[in-house]
């Protein structure tokens, strides 16, 4: 009854009931090329008895005009069951390719089917770049997705609201993380980026733009010494001043004795004016002052 | 014997004239503006290099006594695009073409090669619906010389032994730059 069965199954599809008669060709020949990995597709011949295996062959342009439309096994793919074969290793040229594949099963065999159209891989399906954009403190940084060797992404950023200066940036080998630039605090930085392949001269969408800013924790943590810095800055620029232009001196012990504790004020407002028509020695007086303090306060 | 070394020669100059980039490469043959993917050339040269070496007998000898006289042309830069475009058609009409060894693996690394080197031949032919080479007496009777050279040897030893230099070509462009 099986028997019945699979011989009405062959009368349909290809009227052949010989057992060495040939298999059914592989139909729906297509190419899938994304990011320059080319694999090549066929939906399975479907026959009773042993596994379908398929055997897969390249043609470039060199080998149909100059070498007798020559035809190159690739031994990957050869007497293989599944129906997918990564041509990537020899689609290894920018010029018009063919590929074939053809169905065994045991002595059977099918005739060869052909891609329609040749493909060449300057028509290659490239992806806009898996980009996560990141805001460690102040530095703007891109993670980007590795495709390997050949591959480069152009990275377009900007501060948010001034969209008309925008930095370009091209990495040509990825090194997980890309440093972009310093962010400045309160304002937000957009990014996007798009894969270019020299080999093709041909570049991706772009990725969809993200904006990150300076994260608020970060922010703290380095604010904080800035808050302590400031006061103290202050602090000391006004010692400065006071040293430079309104020193503190102190009179020499013979003045005191001679003008007494209650002209004491008056004589300091006189030796000032002297000092501050000669800067370089206030200093001086200054640590005098300092010297003299401890011992006659009592005084 | 000579004519592996001058075609080795000749074929330097596919990358005298290259711009410090890592894939795609320019090179400017007179009025000609070309980019290479030397990269690819290389590592398809690199996965194969020892089998072809091995297949070149050895009485193909290396003998470089024109090299320099082929260089003096060469260095003109009026005649590296005729050379040079001449250079393409020899190895792809005459050298790939009896490069075939019993290695599949090698067969589709010789094909990725023929292949980039025909790739190049379609730019120059692009080039050369806007401009044309000039080729000067001297180049013409050079090239003249390599095929007539090329002609009394054994053609597969000879087509290998051209083959199996590509990457003193190479190297002689990486110093270069």
């Amino acid at each position: 009854m099986l028997q019945m069965v699979t011989t009405s199954y062959f009368s349909l599809f290809g009227g052949i009931l010989d057992k060495d008669a040939l298999l059914p060709a592989p139909q729906n020949i297509s190419i899938l090329s994304i990011n320059m990995k080319h694999f090549l597709t066929w939906s399975p011949v479907v026959v009773p008895g042993d596994p379908v295996r398929y055997s897969v062959e390249f043609q470039g342009e060199y080998e149909r005009d100059y070498a007798n439309e020559s035809w190159i096994p690739i031994s990957e793919c050869s007497c293989i069951i599944v129906t997918e074969c990564n041509v990537t290793e020899d689609i290894s040229a920018s010029v018009p390719y063919n590929l074939r594949v053809r169905a065994n099963q045991g002595s059977r065999t099918s005739k060869w089917s052909t891609l329609k159209g040749l493909f060449n891989r300057i028509t290659t399906f490239l992806t806009p770049p898996v980009m996560k954009v990141i805001a460690d403190g102040y530095h703007l940084l891109v993670e980007l997705e590795e495709l390997g060797p050949g591959f480069q992404f152009h990275i377009f950023y900007w501060r948010k609201g001034q969209e008309r200066e925008v930095h370009q940036k091209t990495v040509k080998e990825i090194s997980s993380v890309v440093h972009l630039d310093i962010m400045e605090a309160g304002a937000d930085y957009c990014v996007k980026a798009q894969t270019y392949v020299e080999t093709i001269n041909r570049s991706s969408n772009f990725s969809q733009t993200q904006c990150v800013g300076v994260q608020g924790g970060d922010q703290t943590v380095l604010s904080f010494p800035g808050v302590l810095a400031l006061p103290f800055l202050a602090w000391k620029m006004s010692r400065v001043f006071h040293y430079s232009c309104c020193p503190v001196v102190v009179l020499p012990d013979a003045l005191v004795i001679v003008m007494g504790s209650q002209n004491k004020l008056l004589s300091e407002h006189i030796i000032l004016a002297l000092f501050c028509l000669s800067l370089p020695c206030a200093s001086a007086f200054v640590g005098r002052e300092s010297a003299r303090e401890g011992s006659s306060s009592p005084t | 014997m000579k004519v592996s070394c001058l075609l080795c020669f000749l074929s330097a100059t596919f990358w005298f004239y290259l711009m410090p980039t890592t894939g795609n490469k320019t090179f400017q043959f007179g009025p000609c503006t070309i980019s290479v993917n030397v990269n690819e050339i290389r590592a398809s040269f690199t996965a194969i290099k020892a089998t072809i070496v091995s297949t070149v007998p050895c009485a193909v000898d290396v003998e470089r006594p024109h090299l320099r006289e082929i260089g003096s042309i060469l260095f003109k830069s009026a005649d590296r695009c005729c050379i040079i475009h001449h250079l393409l058609r020899f190895y792809i009409d005459k050298v790939f073409k009896h490069c075939e060894t019993e290695d599949s693996h090698v067969n589709r690394k010789i094909s990725s090669i023929a292949n980039s080197f025909l790739s190049i031949k379609k730019k120059f032919r692009q080039c050369h619906e806007k401009n044309v080479c000039d080729c000067k007496e001297e180049a013409i009777e050079k090239y003249k010389q390599i095929l007539t050279n090329y002609g009394q040897l054994n053609v597969t030893s000879a087509a290998m032994k051209s083959l199996g230099e590509l990457d003193i070509l190479l190297d002689w462009m990486e110093k270069i730059h």
